[in-house]
């Protein structure tokens, strides 16, 4: 298992093993909706519109550079998720954090990931408290819910 | 019993967003707070639409979807929490004005006028319920417990002698005083 922070991660270069080139930079994450792992990367590239690339298309995440295996991989999305991720109104970085007795714990600071399999294994709030994975049921738009 | 529980003024209650634990998404806010002052029970909420289109909605929560009431988000389990008006749950959209607590005269039953009604204090929590009410004397405020020995007519709402025994002048003493009255009078509720 090797932990990465989403964090430090956005804004890494995304490059394609078979041509080379540059496709762009990661901008966000597209985390399922009960926060268990990442499905997606949404890829701010040369396109005006938002590409998105599956976490079964990555080849490698490391330290410095996210591997894609073909240039062609990424491709644009309808879904309704994937949209409000790239319009920022499902960004789990900077969610307000609320627990199901309806009170608010900052926002998400951090998110630590499993970069072998993209499981999210716990986030870190603006409060300085670390969450772990199995206590968090949702991120929606408004918050992301966690246990009381 | 120690119990101290966590209260809010109804009045805070409203404006709350409700948030969905399923989703993660501010479904509705609170309009209103529904009251039954003859039954000193908290029955649910009106609601008002988010966002650009805000007004009011159709949909109203009972007190059994609630799932926590807290000082920043009235939670629910998801969004088939909101119930469409009518049916069992009219008394919802439809409130009589014989339910209005807020305002009476706060009388106790050895005479003494106590003060006015200026809002309903509720339990917040998993299981949500009024437990008092908030009066305005000559100097300051005074919390006192509901119990259902309460007559309420409209004007006056009578409590009984021994509540004044479990009078606060501050919530959050007002919070371990009501475990104690309800011990008193038998209700485990």
């Amino acid at each position: 298992m090797t932990i990465h922070s989403m964090k430090a991660t956005a804004g890494q270069s995304v490059i394609a093993l078979d041509s080379a080139e540059e496709i762009g930079k990661v901008k966000h994450f597209v985390v399922a909706p009960d926060v268990s792992r990442i499905d997606r990367l949404h890829i701010d590239g040369r396109r005006s519109k938002a590409l998105f690339a599956e976490w079964s298309d990555l080849e490698s995440f490391g330290t410095d550079r996210v591997m894609v295996t073909h240039a062609d991989d990424p491709s644009e999305s309808k879904d309704d998720r994937d949209i409000g991720v790239a319009k920022g109104d499902i960004e789990l970085i900077g969610s307000r954090v609320i627990d199901t007795a309806g009170f608010e714990h900052g926002t998400v600071a951090d998110g630590s990931f499993d970069a072998d399999t993209g499981a999210i294994t716990s986030v870190q709030t603006s409060e300085g408290t670390q969450i772990p994975q199995s206590s968090i049921h949702s991120l929606g738009s408004y918050a992301m819910v966690i246990d009381a | 019993m120690t119990d101290r529980l966590t209260l809010m003024r109804a009045s805070e209650v409203a404006g709350l967003p409700v948030v969905t634990i399923d989703g993660g998404e501010d479904a509705a806010e609170i309009k209103d707070v529904v009251y039954d002052g003859g039954r000193h029970d908290l029955l649910g909420f009106t609601l008002n639409k988010r966002g650009w289109f805000r007004g009011s909605m159709k949909s109203i929560l009972p007190t059994q979807n609630v799932a926590g009431i807290g000082r920043d988000a009235v939670m629910v389990a998801d969004e088939g929490s909101l119930l469409d008006q009518g049916g069992s749950h009219e008394v919802l959209s439809q409130p009589k004005s014989g339910f209005d607590v807020v305002g009476n005269e706060v009388v106790s039953s050895s005479g003494a006028v106590l003060g006015t009604v200026v809002d309903v204090i509720i339990e917040t929590g998993a299981n949500p319920k009024a437990v008092g009410y908030e009066v305005k004397t000559a100097d300051g405020s005074l919390f006192i417990p509901s119990s259902a020995q309460m007559a309420l007519s409209g004007e006056n709402l009578i409590v009984p002698a021994e509540a004044e025994a479990f009078t606060n002048n501050d919530l959050a003493g007002f919070g371990a005083s009501v475990p104690s009255f309800r011990h008193m009078l038998g209700d485990q509720t």
